[in-house]
């Protein structure tokens, strides 16, 4: 078939022939080889012929020839046009910082495909279990997959423990799970966050292929780039320095009334600057048990309920975003 | 022993089962597992005939959907007379661009699809939200297969009180809101369709929903030159689905002999 493929290549026109011999000495030269092969020296139809046959009976000869194999059928094969593109990017912004007992878990509503809203209103964040939210950004079809997939092996899990799969857990699924298509992957990033099993505030987040870790605070999608820096500043405590004589900062004990502020700027911040961030927020707020839920009064939360009480509080905070 | 006489003498391979280690339906196929005909079998790489843009917006009573009747070929406006909106069951109502053999076979696994649900007799009856659920899973599929339907779908339908409307592409790609346009609409009616139709979806009537899609279809065909002058416009309410005969809108082209600068005109 390859033989044919060349041959095709070739029209009776002269000049035709010497043109893309002219092309294969080319590709042979960007592969580093710079002896003349035997299809340069070649220069009727039956010659050619000849020697494209001696690559397959004298493979010692024409090594040159069979490395320029898949860059000739590269170029002459296939009809001219562009291979689908399987992926596609949906804009938006996903964000979530960890305090000592608490997650708060956020995203945009904006979905996007080029210059075009696509709509105003398509969640990015998923309450998974009674103390663990995922916030998924990236291509959206993978996404919605993805946590559909998610959700299914999360129920699986409480059918056969009894219990809900906790947020380390969870955490190390959602690896495997990005990981088993790393030759094909989701284009997704996650970021997770909820209440450990000790109790603490917890944030993962992944690539799209899986490589994971436990973090104080972590911005992605569109506008990670504008978020992230502003998040090391005033989370990690980037770049600032103690009041002399003042406790040292750590980071991830920060108080929730000083953590949603921030999380409301980073968004109004970014809806500012990025043209694919904006429409609505959701906020997804997770408390550990016996914490008190007094300080998301005033931000207008609403509690979803939970499926098997055990103490911890999952609240969503909706507002509006610029729509421009 | 092998009962394949066309194995005896060949090489052994892990895809012949001498021994039959594999009960009959699960056989693995002997002889070459490639053969010339698969290998010449080609995924869709491009759409060939095509649909343009479909428009669909809720109002009070449902959702209100058009297409135009041209199925292009290129840049020849090839068949006329087609219907891009297409019914499934008494609920839903979907509208497609994007390659037009694509859609019929789409059509023809929806018709499957609702007589398998038909012959069940369980009571249940799918509605938008369902078959919206099903094409992006097939959609989705396709895609992750390397081999799309080249199509952009619009899912629309009226069940239990509820307008539905929803957008599925080739990539698998979904979304719902109250005002959808696909193709070339996405550019030109989608910021029409949003002035007019966002914050007024309970109140809007079925009037002026259908001045606000002719006025849309209008402008498509002055602007979207794969376009037709003939476009159904069709409806999703409580008394079910109705596609209506195709319509034509009142152009004005005189003001075109003036226009100078771009064109045919030489000077």
């Amino acid at each position: 078939m390859r033989i044919s493929t060349i041959e095709g290549g070739h029209s009776s026109d002269r000049g035709d022939r010497s043109l893309s011999l002219c092309f294969r000495s080319t590709r042979v030269h960007l592969r580093g080889l710079h002896t003349r092969t035997p299809v340069e020296r070649c220069t009727d139809e039956h010659h050619l012929h000849f020697s494209l046959f001696s690559a397959y009976t004298q493979p010692n000869r024409c090594l040159a020839m069979a490395l320029m194999q898949p860059l000739l059928a590269d170029a002459q094969l296939r009809p001219v046009g562009h291979q689908f593109n399987p992926y596609s990017e949906n804009g938006g912004t996903i964000l979530a910082i960890a305090g000592a007992d608490f997650a708060v878990i956020a995203g945009d509503t904006r979905q996007t495909e080029g210059y075009s809203i696509q709509t105003r209103y398509a969640p990015k964040v998923f309450k998974l279990t009674d103390r663990a939210v995922l916030a998924v950004n990236g291509f959206q079809a993978d996404c919605s997959e993805f946590v559909k997939r998610v959700l299914q092996r999360i129920e699986w899990y409480r059918h056969a423990h009894s219990k809900q799969m906790p947020l380390k857990a969870i955490a190390r699924m959602i690896q495997t799970m990005l990981y088993g298509k790393r030759f094909f992957p989701y284009y997704t990033y996650n970021i997770l966050g909820g209440i450990e099993e000790d109790g603490t505030g917890a944030v993962y987040s992944f690539d799209p292929v899986g490589s994971y870790e436990r973090e104080a605070c972590r911005a992605a999608g569109a506008a990670s780039s504008l978020i992230q820096p502003f998040l090391d500043n005033q989370i990690y405590f980037k770049n600032q320095t103690p009041a002399p004589g003042a406790a040292p900062f750590v980071p991830g004990n920060l108080p929730i009334d000083v953590v949603l502020p921030i999380v409301i700027d980073s968004f109004t911040s970014a809806t500012e600057r990025h043209i694919e961030v904006g429409d609505g927020l959701e906020i997804f707020i997770v408390l550990a048990k016996g914490r008190d839920a007094s300080q998301l009064s005033s931000l207008n939360a609403t509690e979803i309920p939970a499926a098997d009480p055990t103490g911890e509080r999952v609240f969503v905070v909706r507002r509006d975003l610029k729509k421009d | 022993m092998d009962h394949f006489p066309l194995s005896w003498g060949r090489p052994r391979n892990e895809a012949v089962d001498l021994y039959s280690t594999y009960p009959v339906h699960e056989r693995q196929r002997h002889g070459q597992q490639h053969d010339a005909f698969t290998q010449g079998v080609q995924h869709t790489q491009q759409p060939i005939v095509t649909g343009t843009s479909v428009l669909a917006l809720k109002y009070k009573d449902g959702i209100m959907m058009a297409a135009d009747c041209l199925a292009s070929y290129g840049s020849l406006a090839r068949f006329k007379d087609i219907s891009r909106l297409h019914a499934v069951g008494q609920y839903t109502l979907i509208g497609a661009g994007g390659d037009m053999s694509d859609f019929q076979y789409l059509q023809h696994l929806l018709n499957d699809l609702m007589i398998d649900e038909y012959t069940s007799d369980d009571g249940h009856k799918l509605g938008p939200d369902e078959i919206y659920h099903y094409l992006s899973q097939v959609m989705y599929g396709r895609r992750t297969k390397m081999n799309p339907l080249w199509n952009s779908l619009l899912v629309g339908g009226f069940k239990d009180g509820q307008s539905f409307m929803g957008y599925v592409d080739l990539l698998g790609t979904t979304y719902t809101a109250s005002t959808l346009a696909s193709g070339y609409g996405a550019y030109i009616a989608q910021p029409l369709l949003r002035k007019a139709v966002e914050g007024r979806e309970t109140t809007l009537t079925e009037e002026e929903a259908r001045v606000i899609i002719q006025e849309c279809m209008k402008v498509l065909f002055y602007r979207d030159a794969r376009s037709l002058n003939k476009y159904q416009i069709a409806t999703v309410t409580e008394r079910g689905v109705q596609i209506n005969d195709a319509i034509s809108s009142e152009t004005e082209w005189a003001f075109a002999e003036k226009i100078r600068g771009y064109g045919a005109q030489t000077q």
